[in-house]
């Protein structure tokens, strides 16, 4: 019976009767599975219904990690909650939610009430122009510009304020949408031409939105306009059930807005993928090149062969964001090198590879051996391939690893793989920019350059004041406090006792390091711990945490920075720094590597870790390593180092 | 499109099972609002949808406010089909 749901053959009726059956018993992959072939035949708000009660059970049966959203809004956003449940089912989460009824969103993030009682872990925003804007999106020509600007102004405070207010509540992650207009503007045909066109304005908006999203931290910018481009926006909107009932929304685009919602999340909820691990022979060419020949294989500038063309380039881009790909391909290591080297129409080229396993074996042992050689856990991995039997068996012998099928037509490829895997860049960190400088054009760069240099202005103006000194006695007690609470901005969350740290105190391998902040607002207090402990020539970073209370002003900079500088003058070989992830540290996944550390691998070895924890490892080499320079953003006081490197010897 | 009121009925008592997790059987002329529980304002939205979807029409704004029990649903439903050709 399996078999025949596996091959497609069930009615959607079938399906229905054996999701109705299954439902209370089967496990999340055959589940997921039943799922997906209903949904590729039944996609309405009965489907959804349906699912959304079988899946709402089998979250529950299966204790499925569970994320409490409130939904905030300008029009009744309550009906893509079934398709929400569904879509974040098959990601691997259940949801609890809270609806805020339409147009209530100031109030609620401004001040304490039913945002605060739900204790979520996520909050979306969105608006709709004609609802928020109203004289933008809908009187544009009527209204004089000094009104346009005042109404503009005046959201954007709401909205940063409104975040900011409820960002010292709670920790919860913060999703602000682009705002779109619901109707094409009468100036459409015009507008084109000159900047003074009400979809000028709603852009402009959108981007100090986004700017706003950056300065307060734990808070992220959906691309909500964009979705509804690429879905279409007259299909999109449903101006007469608006009308009715605020239901914006038309039902048929609940699917999409759903799953893009979805991938958002997850996105946002796991760590990136690393590694895409391609498979050669009908994945990132056509034909077999073994037997067809550098020649005869598809891969050009037209036709099939430009499809694989294209689907490289995409996947060029995907290396450029960051991600490492590796080779897993059972061939001639010769006749595959060639292609690479002399084809005239291979865009990646063997350089671009970070490992390669190109031999005739067991494709799963290959993977088990690139992530050994990459120090990176096999949950990192994608992996590609054409060969359904391949995939089934990476897929059974390691099921950690998400497999995609290369399979039908190669132009889907680039979509089918970021729905799959986490492999979209919420944020493209400073590290993988500087890494693609290169590829970027020198305008991207300068804008960049620009939008950075504005909020470290703003940094600038808050007039920071952090100091970094070696504890005493006297504030042993407040910092086992806060290693004891401290759970989003903390590497290894590791509990020490006052015992602990007044041992560590009077230890010489170790520097137990406090600090605090103060800006011109006022003083901060005790924000932060280090523990630094000096071991075979290198500094351990056993610990690092700050406060939620001060995120988002770059301290973190600072003090890598610091820790640097404290590294030379120790004589030490370098840093190592540890990443134990738990459901709350998210934030700081990427810490090391923003700041210049490389991955080394799991850090099971450690005695400070249990094995099951999953902490990894990151070095910085003093040898090869230069420190990073003290950033400008703030005034940095210690008692700990001798002198700055930027600094004129003495 | 000939249609059959029963024929409409025995498809819209289908999405409504769907919709409100009730067995269809138990979807009457006079199921109402007030008579199923599951039926609240926001499993509306979801039906009218639904609804829509299964029989390719649109319903128009005042329609959606009236379609309070099955009896008017199904009277809706069917002026809709007759009209759509």
């Amino acid at each position: 019976m399996a078999s025949k749901a596996t091959h497609g053959s069930y009615s959607a009726d079938e399906i229905k009767a054996l999701l109705k059956s299954e439902g209370e018993t089967a496990d999340f992959a055959r589940l997921s599975e039943l799922i997906t072939r209903y949904l590729s035949d039944e996609s309405g708000a009965a489907a959804y219904s349906l699912l959304e009660r079988i899946v709402g059970k089998a979250g529950d049966r299966l204790e499925l990690p569970s994320r409490r959203l409130a939904l905030l809004s300008s029009f009744t956003l309550e009906p893509v909650l079934p398709y929400l449940r569904v879509q974040l089912f098959l990601a691997g989460y259940r949801l609890q939610h809270l609806a805020i009824a339409y147009q209530q969103w100031q109030a609620e993030l401004a001040e304490v009430g039913a945002l605060d009682s739900f204790a979520a872990t996520d909050v979306l925003l969105l608006l709709h122009a004609d609802d928020s804007l109203p004289l933008t999106a809908t009187s544009f020509l009527a209204t004089s510009g000094d009104q346009l600007r005042v109404e503009n102004a005046e959201l954007l405070s709401l909205i940063e304020n409104g975040l900011a207010a409820f960002r010292r509540r709670s920790s919860a992650q913060l999703v602000v949408g682009t705002i779109p207009s619901m109707t094409a503007p009468l100036e459409r045909f015009s507008a084109a031409a000159t900047a003074a066109n009400r979809r000028h304005v709603l852009e402009e908006f959108n981007r100090q939105l986004a700017t706003i999203s950056r300065t307060i931290s734990g808070c992220r910018l959906y691309p909500y306009s964009e979705m509804i481009e690429e879905f279409g926006r007259a299909r999109y909107f449903d101006l007469i059930k608006n009308n009715l009932n605020q239901t914006a929304i038309q039902s048929m685009a609940y699917p999409a807005l759903a799953a893009d919602l979805a991938r958002f999340f997850r996105n946002s909820w796991t760590p990136r993928h690393k590694v895409v691990a391609l498979d050669l022979d009908n994945t990132l060419w056509g034909g077999i090149v073994g037997e067809d020949g550098l020649q005869g294989i598809k891969l050009g500038r037209e036709g099939v062969g430009k499809s694989f063309r294209d689907w490289q380039i995409f996947l060029r881009e995907l290396h450029a964001s960051g991600i490492l790909l590796v080779l897993n391909s059972k061939n001639n290591v010769d006749d595959v090198r060639e292609v690479f080297t002399h084809h005239p129409d291979c865009v990646l080229s063997w350089e671009d590879f970070a490992a390669v396993r190109v031999n005739w074996s067991d494709k799963a042992g290959n993977l088990r051996e690139l992530a050994d050689e990459l120090g990176l856990g096999l949950s990192s991995f994608v992996f590609v391939d054409d060969n359904p039997m391949e995939l089934d068996r990476v897929r059974s012998e390691l099921p950690e690893v998400t497999t995609v099928a290369c399979v039908g037509a190669i132009e889907q490829m680039p979509a089918k793989l970021l729905a799959a895997a986490n492999l979209e860049p919420l944020l493209l960190g400073a590290d993988d920019a500087s890494r693609n400088a290169s590829y970027r054009a020198e305008r991207v760069r300068k804008e960049t350059q620009s939008q950075f240099g504005s909020y470290d202005e703003f940094l600038s103006s808050l007039q920071l004041r952090l100091r970094i000194d070696r504890a005493s006695d006297a504030d042993i007690a407040r910092l086992s406090q806060l290693a004891g609470k401290t759970n989003q901005f903390n590497t290894t969350t590791l509990r020490w006792s006052e015992q602990q740290l007044e041992k560590m105190l009077h230890d010489p391998a170790y520097d137990v390091l406090t600090m605090s902040l103060a800006d011109k607002y006022g003083d901060y207090g005790t924000i932060g711990l280090v523990v630094l402990r000096e071991h075979d020539r290198r500094l351990h970073i056993d610990t690092y945490l700050m406060s939620c209370r001060i995120l988002g002003r770059k301290v973190e900079d600072s003090v890598f920075a610091f820790l640097q500088q404290r590294a030379l003058e120790r004589g030490a070989q370098g840093l190592i720094g540890y990443f134990k992830p738990t459901a709350k540290n998210k934030q700081v996944a990427d810490l090391f590597a923003r700041f210049g550390f490389g991955a080394a691998g799991e850090a099971a070895f450690e005695t400070l870790f249990a094995p099951n924890d999953r902490a990894e490892a990151w070095t910085w080499e003093t040898q090869t390593q230069a420190p990073r320079p003290f950033p400008n953003t703030l005034e940095i006081m210690t008692n700990v180092l001798r002198r700055r490197s930027d600094e004129p010897n003495p | 499109m000939n249609l059959t009121r029963e024929h409409v009925h025995a498809r819209v008592a289908g999405v409504m099972e769907d919709i409100f997790g009730v067995d269809a059987a138990k979807i009457h002329l006079t199921t109402s609002p007030d008579s199923l529980p599951e039926w609240d304002s926001l499993k509306h939205i979801s039906l009218i949808a639904a609804l829509e979807e299964e029989f390719g029409v649109q319903f128009a704004p005042e329609e959606m406010s009236d379609m309070l029990n099955v009896d008017i649903i199904l009277d809706v439903v069917c002026e809709n089909v007759a009209g759509k050709k």
